[in-house]
């Protein structure tokens, strides 16, 4: 009883010494919604913050809506208005989902490897649920994510006329980039 | 010398009876006098409907008389935040205060029996050329989401406004010579779409001023800067938010990211932070410094969220540079 005892708190501190919470605040978001008519509304936010759970395989990540650079004022003034994102009442996008068959990714072991994050993407103060392959590199000990999926603005509560029109998008894309 | 018929021309008469052509001519008949009456109702109409709504915006009304009383942009502004884009050309909305001044002389003209070209043409041209200003920009607004349909946020006094404008034009002047009413007629609405288009097509080619150019609304220490937003975020956001800030203090964490863009952060001792996101340009500057160097950076404030991530406060900023003027 005693050796059980023994070995599995063993276990779990060994565990424990491999489980990581990796964190950046340097993580890249890019939006793009440019249409054929329109090459403008598209933006890049390099400050995200992102973690991963190397035990869990959680996967979360919050970007500050303001932060999102565009090259034109009046698209950046329009994305972040009231009848867009609104970032005065919802500052941020965030993502909280789980990377699939964690046990793929080995962690330890320099290498690329291709998994399915599922989770919740929350814009404008909508939920919801995200399905997207994604690649997880591990080199030289550092650990990096990347990924790149597609939403329906129409879905997060997001219309109006340019988008109607086809100056904007339906369906932007979302690349993401961590480096842990 | 003269093409159309001046005798015809209800508003011409009393200048015709002083010309050796209208010796020539019969006299007016009751057709000319029944324009008369219509041009001067057209006259008054315009007037009146002037200074009603035209338009809904999201539910607050905007009379015809908001583009001269500065009006129509101070009310884009307070609820949507769309200023005028060229505020150096605002003196020019006075010219709106013809539409009722003229159409009065015109009618004032007409009972004396005088002739009211070109104040009459004025007026309408004036008076397309103001629709057409409130038909486009509202489309803006519904490009930003606000309404859906422009034909419907319009209210009935603008388009009696038009079709008053229209009826001023076309009956002052001879039916039978269409040149002149077609130019009027369009001369309004053609000016201010193209106007107007190009205003548009200007702004959406425009870049921000590059940072460095960018007079600085504030210059902070980066631990002050962090612990105000702690202290107050809501106020200090509503300080901060879009401003162009240099934030002095030593370097917590550099990081170049693989596009050779980077961030540098500064953090106090709870782990909240300020984080500038620059460019490539500064890759060569970014390398050299090290944590706990001292830096002095520009950039604009995007304010600050909760990390609940991080359990942290995070103050982002963009287009970042360093701060030369040190």
């Amino acid at each position: 009883m005693k050796k059980t005892i023994l070995a599995v708190s063993l276990l779990v501190m060994t565990g424990g010494a491999f489980a990581q919470n990796l964190t950046t605040s340097s993580a890249t978001v890019s939006f793009d919604a440019t249409t054929p008519i329109d090459a403008l509304p598209k933006a890049d936010n390099k400050t995200v913050i992102a973690s991963l759970n190397s035990t869990t395989g959680a996967v979360l990540f919050e970007a500050a809506v303001n932060n999102f650079a565009f090259s034109n004022p009046k698209i950046q003034e329009h994305f972040n208005g009231a009848n867009w994102m609104n970032s005065a009442t919802f500052p941020k996008f965030s993502f909280s989902g789980k990377i699939d068959k964690l046990s793929k990714v080995k962690f330890a072991k320099d290498g690329t490897y291709n998994v399915t994050v599922t989770g919740n993407l929350t814009v404008k103060g909508v939920s919801k649920e995200v399905k997207t392959p994604a690649t997880i590199t591990v080199a030289d000990g550092k650990v990096s994510a990347a990924t790149a999926f597609s939403i329906v603005l129409a879905d997060y509560g997001i219309s109006g006329a340019p988008i109607d029109g086809g100056k904007v998008s339906k369906e932007p894309k979302i690349t993401v980039a961590a480096t842990f | 010398m003269f093409k159309h018929r001046i005798f015809d021309c209800p508003l011409c008469n009393q200048w015709a009876e002083n010309t050796d052509i209208n010796k020539k001519m019969p006299a007016p008949n009751n057709k000319t006098s029944i324009a008369s009456w219509l041009h001067l109702l057209f006259g008054v109409v315009i007037i009146v409907t002037f200074f009603l709504p035209w338009v809904s915006w999201d539910g607050t009304l905007v009379k015809g008389s908001a583009m001269a009383t500065g009006d129509f942009f101070a009310i884009s502004e307070k609820k949507f935040g769309l200023a005028n884009p060229f505020p150096q050309f605002s003196f020019s909305f006075y010219v709106f205060w013809l539409i009722p001044a003229l159409a009065a002389v015109s009618g004032a003209l007409m009972l004396a029996k005088k002739k009211t070209v070109p104040f009459s043409y004025i007026t309408g041209a004036l008076s397309l050329a103001l629709f057409t200003v409130y038909y486009l920009f509202t489309n803006t607004l519904i490009d930003l989401g606000i309404g859906k349909n422009v034909f419907g946020m319009l209210k009935p006094a603008a388009y009696i406004h038009v079709v008053a404008a229209l009826g001023l034009i076309i009956t002052a002047f001879s039916p039978k010579n269409l040149l002149p009413k077609i130019f009027w007629l369009l001369t309004g609405p053609v000016i201010v779409y193209a106007g107007y288009k190009f205003g548009e097509k200007y702004i959406m080619s425009e870049t921000h001023t590059a940072t460095e150019d960018v007079k600085a609304d504030y210059t902070v220490d980066a631990t002050k800067l962090i612990k105000e937003f702690i202290t107050n975020d809501t106020a200090t956001n509503k300080k901060y938010h879009d401003k162009m800030i240099v934030v002095d203090g030593n370097a917590a964490v550099v990081e170049i990211l693989p596009d050779s863009t980077s961030t540098i952060k500064f953090e106090d001792s709870t782990g909240s932070y300020a984080i500038f996101s620059l460019e490539k340009n500064e890759f060569e500057k970014v390398k050299k410094i090290k944590q706990g160097d001292a830096v002095s950076l520009k950039g604009v404030c995007s304010g600050s969220i909760y990390s609940e991530i991080l359990s942290t406060t995070a103050i982002t900023f963009k287009r970042a540079t360093f701060n030369s003027k040190k």
